[in-house]
């Protein structure tokens, strides 16, 4: 490998050697290394890389920290959605348009759906409206577009040809109808089983019937009932169902057509035309609905219950006919079909046996949105169908919700229409119908009776023939046996009075349910100004919301002030309005609301529901003042008299005081007063007003305390003192003649008027005379004639003193020192001082050796300046003095040499 | 280090975010900008010499990559693709800046001394300083080969492609530029200092 090659890949392999591959490899390294390694150039080369490599290594760890990382990437998604902002709002429009589509597409779709399925309830069940869809539940698939991936979750089993399908549908209510059929067992429904009619009792028969919604639909058997209730028998229903049926009178016959050409036809037993006239009697109503809900069940087990649809066959029919062939069939005296319709029972017509006993019972479970209502309504239900309440219990249920049982007996021929009328009271959850045929208990019971009474007879006749062997024993056992024939018999006629009750009055249970309600709860804390004011104002809220306090405990803390705990109870309906107003008391510190519904407050229920709302009001808590006051006043007695004054204002006292005097006799006084927090800064404000404040110290709130804390009493720590006096004092310089003389009448003075001397200091001046300073203390009492006195010492050259008027001690103690600094100067002489000559030759002196000293520096500086100038000259005179010698020698030199 | 050279375009790491960001998928965006965000910014800081400008430079070029994303085909890998946009950006910073600040003294490089350097003694900072002061020395040419593959260690095709050169220009001026380097920080360092470094890193 030459130079040339290895060049370029030196650059890999440094890296490569380094640990840092590059995707890239060198292939033929040891050649490479080994050429390295041995010209110098391309070692060189190497190392020099490796060492650059190495430095800038250690920069690796050069890099933003995390916190500007989020910081640039919020920058970056910042700066998108400014961007996005700035399109064009159609841009935008579009933008959610294409994003929404589906979304837009299937709600119509579901919409679209629901409002079928309100129009084909409407008419199932009778127009009533009272029911509703509720209950139901469908599962649903709207126009979506499949490739779309938004509304995955809803597509199961799309169709995309059809603008929405109905796949399931489901319905616990009214359309329930298996489980209220009449027992389906024994003979009951063989006997009336003929009647062709209507069975939804006295609801209002549907007008028209739905056209098929769209192809395809599938419909419950609520349905296929309405369907039969069409007027015209012959329409056909959605999905290929056929209702055939004849005018014509035929009984137990069904469908007169015999060819039920479609797989799925129902067909029902014709409506007898007289029966369409007459009011359909209740019996026949419970008897056609089971009939037909048989034939749809057995069409169901036929087809493996594969379809949804509830059909039946003709050969359904002809089995049930069949079977039932041996059935007494009722005649014109049946009091259950008192609408006296006769019918026939087809070919083999039967009797219906007289006094058919039949007990008839309802259990109906609703959910109601108030019980209370519901009851009336059950209650004027009932009164209007010819009944009465038998029993009414009611319940509440934690949360609130009332849960009742009403027991209602009806006459059993208004029992459809009764049972009908209740199921509009509410949702209905369950509802149960049965009918027990106690004719046989009946017609049994009453031939014992029978039998037991003609035993009775035979007894009594017995007694009367007194024919018996043993006359006493036999006429008391024949006694025994006849109470005992007589106890039966009544016990007979109790269990057939009981029987007839029930026969003759029909029961039905209704159970009431309120709806399991979310009851709001709020659990706030507020901040209040004043627990006093802000109790009140939550006492006015709930008389004017109809709320309730429960509970109410207001506790004191340690610094004064008050918190309230509350439990109050209000309806649901003006919960929000309760809770808005005790907000409103202050400052929210804590709220946790739970489960409000807003939409409610109109509601019928809302106004009965109790919730609760867990309130505590406290008042901030205080850092109660403290003060400490200085005031300057005039004279402490009338202060102390108008301080008094103030505190009987301010409802504070005064927990201590102290006076004391001055030095200087000016009074003073330290006072504690305790003022009620509340007060406080009126009372400081007034304490201003007994003279000059000359220091102020507060500590903890002063303004605005309301509440519990206004009362908790505070210390102001007040200090009254009177100005200071000042006692006369002051500087005098007299000049005196002599000074002897003058100390001495200073010192008669003195010892006249007591003074003190507090200092005294004399000197001679340089020309003699003498110079005295004197700290004397002078007794106010005595000032005035004592600085009298000194002004005739001498000439007053200063005098400077201060203090009240000179005369007037009355405000000062008279005996307190003043001071007063006297200088007494002796006249200075006028000869002159002898040693003032001396002095002057000493300076003489001194003054000429400076000017010694500064003509030698300036010699000195003179020379220095002049010396190199100097120098420099002499070397140069020199120097021209050397050359002149020289050509001097040259010259002579040249005239020796001899000529050539 | 995860890059690849052009010729494994196809199998470009972030191609499957890459993708994803191209349909609008924020998270997918975050990924890729977390992913490069270090390299980005040291480009800058080198090119700027001032973290606050490396910062903004960094939000511009992802931006300009969330924007302009749907335009990348896919014919280098996303990494060169992206350099060649923060390097217009950067110059595009620059030239802004130095319309702004013309006349006023040249910024020093007090920048570069950044308070989260690791921690090591007083030497190794100082060394570290050093260099980076180097770098930012570097002419522009230069200064661009160098951080792109010593810094950012990209292989020189890579290079050349973010900077729109021939691969033998990319040598030629990585040679100079590492040439001008060691006579910048030779008279700088005993052989001690720089046999202290290189012990580090290694």
């Amino acid at each position: 490998m030459n130079c040339e090659q290895a060049k370029g890949l030196i650059d890999l392999r440094v890296h490569e050697s380094l640990g840092e591959s590059r995707g890239e490899s060198v292939k033929d390294a040891p050649e490479l290394d080994a050429h390295v390694a041995a010209c110098p150039r391309c070692r060189a080369e190497f190392e020099e890389l490796l060492r650059v490599r190495g430095q800038l290594t250690t920069l690796a760890g050069d890099r933003p920290s995390d916190a500007e990382k989020n910081g640039m990437w919020t920058g970056v998604l910042k700066a998108m959605a400014m961007e996005k902002t700035t399109q064009s709002p159609s841009g935008s429009v579009l933008h959610w348009w294409a994003r929404n589509r589906a979304m837009v597409f299937s709600l119509t779709g579901v919409a679209a759906v629901l409002a079928l399925a309100f129009q084909i309830g409407n008419l199932q069940y009778g127009g009533g409206g009272s029911g509703g869809i509720s209950g139901a539940m469908y599962s649903i698939s709207g126009g979506v577009d499949s490739s779309d991936q938004y509304f995955g979750e809803v597509q199961s089993g799309v169709n995309e040809e059809s603008g929405g399908e109905l796949l399931e549908r489901r319905a616990d209510g009214p359309s329930s109808v298996r489980k209220n059929r009449l027992s389906p067992t024994g003979s009951d429904f063989k006997a009336v089983g003929t009647a062709g009619g209507e069975y939804t009792g006295g609801a209002a028969k549907p007008t028209a019937l739905a056209p098929p919604p769209m192809p395809g639909v599938i419909l419950g058997e609520s349905q296929v009932h309405a369907a039969l209730n069409a007027d015209d028998a012959n329409e056909p229903l959605p999905n290929g169902l056929v209702v055939r049926g004849t005018t014509a009178f035929s009984g137990m016959t069904p469908g007169t057509s015999p060819s039920l050409a479609a797989p799925n036809a129902v067909t029902v037993p014709p409506l007898a035309a007289a029966a369409r006239e007459a009011p359909p009697t209740p019996l026949a109503v419970s008897t056609f609905r089971w009939m037909a809900e048989k034939a749809i069940d057995e069409k169901a087990e036929d087809a493996g219950g594969a379809e949804r649809a509830r059909t039946f066959s003709r050969a359904g029919w002809e089995r049930e006919r069949d079977a039932n062939n041996d059935v007494p069939v009722a005649n014109d005296d049946n009091e259950f079909f008192s609408g006296g319709v006769a019918l026939n029972n087809g070919p083999s017509p039967r009797p219906v046996p007289q006094n058919l006993k039949i007990i008839r019972t309802g259990e109906l479970s609703l959910e109601c949105d108030l019980f209370s209502t519901a009851a009336e309504r059950i209650e004027r239900i009932v009164a209007e169908k010819g009944g009465f309440v038998a029993n009414a219990t009611s319940s509440e249920e934690t949360g609130g919700a009332i849960v009742g049982t009403i027991v209602v007996r009806v006459p059993p021929e208004r029992f459809d229409e009764t049972f009908a009328a209740l199921k509009a009271v509410g949702r209905i959850e369950s509802e149960n119908v049965k009918a027990a045929d106690v004719t046989a208990d009946y017609v049994d019971t009453e031939a014992r009776i029978a039998s037991l009474q003609i035993t009775e007879q035979r007894l009594r006749e017995l007694i009367a023939n007194k024919s018996f062997v043993d006359k006493i024993a036999s006429l008391l056992e024949v006694e025994r046996e006849l109470n005992r024939v007589r106890t039966q018999i009544e016990s007979y006629q109790g269990q057939l009075r009981v029987m007839a009750d029930r026969v003759s009055l029909a029961t039905i249970t209704v159970t009431i349910r309120e709806p399991r309600r979310i009851v709001p709860s709020a659990s706030l804390s507020v901040e209040v100004a004043s627990l006093d004011v802000a109790a009140k104002a939550l006492g006015e809220t709930l008389a004017s919301t109809g709320g309730k306090l429960l509970s109410g405990k207001t506790s004191k803390r340690g610094d004064g002030t008050l918190m309230g705990n509350y439990q109050i109870e209000t309806n649901v309906a003006r919960f929000g309005e309760v809770a808005g107003a005790i907000e409103g008391l202050g400052r929210v510190e804590e709220r946790q609301i739970k489960d409000q519904q807003f939409g409610v407050a109109g509601e019928p229920w809302a106004e009965k529901v109790k919730c609760a709302i867990a309130l505590v009001l406290f008042e901030r808590s205080r850092q109660l003042p403290n003060a400490s006051v200085g005031v300057e006043i005039d004279d402490l007695d009338s202060a102390m008299e108008r301080l008094t004054a103030m505190l009987a204002n301010h409802d504070a006292t005064i927990s201590s005081s102290q006076t004391r005097i001055a030095p200087d006799g000016a009074d003073a006084a330290d006072i504690r007063l305790r003022v009620p927090a509340g007060r406080f800064a009126s009372m400081l404000d007034a304490l201003d007003e007994l003279g000059r404040m000359t220091s102020k110290a507060t500590t903890g709130e002063t303004e605005n305390i309301v509440g519990g804390a206004a009362a908790v009493p505070c210390d102001i720590t007040l200090s009254l003192s009177e100005k200071p006096r000042e006692v006369p004092s002051g500087t005098m310089a007299v000049e005196v003649a002599a000074f002897d003389a003058a100390r001495d009448a200073l010192s008669r003075q003195i010892a006249e008027r007591k003074v003190q001397v507090l200092a005294s200091s004399s000197s001679q001046r340089g020309d003699g005379t003498w110079l005295g300073h004197f700290r004397l203390g002078v007794t106010a009492r005595d000032m005035e004639a004592f600085v009298s006195a000194l002004e005739k010492l001498g000439r007053v050259q200063d005098r400077h003193i201060t203090g009240l008027g000179l005369g007037d001690l009355s405000r000062i103690d008279p005996t307190a020192l003043g001071v007063i600094e006297l200088t007494l100067a002796e006249k200075a002489s006028l000869a002159p001082a002898p040693d003032e000559g001396s002095g002057s030759i000493r300076a003489r002196i001194r003054e000429g050796l400076r000017g010694f000293y500064s003509s030698i520096g300036l010699i000195a500086y003179g020379l220095a300046v002049l010396l190199p100038w100097l120098l420099l000259a002499t070397a140069i005179l020199g120097l021209f003095a050397g050359v002149r010698r020289w050509a001097r020698v040259r010259n002579a030199a040249g005239d020796t040499r001899p000529p050539e | 280090m995860g890059l690849m050279t052009v010729k494994n375009a196809m199998t470009d790491a972030d191609a499957p975010l890459v993708a994803k960001c191209r349909s609008g998928d924020r998270a997918a965006l975050e990924l890729l900008f977390r992913r490069h965000v270090d390299r980005v910014w040291r480009y800058a800081w080198f090119a700027t010499r001032s973290r606050e400008a490396a910062g903004e430079i960094v939000q511009d070029v992802f931006v300009r990559v969330a924007k302009s994303v749907k335009g990348f085909e896919g014919r280098s890998t996303f990494a060169t693709w992206l350099f060649a946009v923060t390097r217009s950006v950067t110059m595009n910073f620059l030239r802004r800046r130095d319309r702004d600040e013309r006349g006023r003294a040249d910024s020093t490089y007090l920048h570069l001394v950044t308070a989260d350097d690791p921690p090591g003694d007083g030497q190794q900072v100082d060394a570290r300083d050093a260099v980076r002061k180097a770098v930012a020395e570097l002419p522009g040419a230069q200064r661009d080969a160098v951080v792109l593959c010593e810094l950012l260690r990209m292989s020189m095709a890579e290079a050349g492609e973010v900077l729109g050169w021939g691969q033998s220009r990319v040598k030629v001026t990585l040679f100079r530029a590492r040439r001008a380097l060691r006579e910048m920080l030779e008279g700088r360092f005993s052989a001690e200092g720089l046999g202290q470094a290189e012990r580090e890193s290694g």
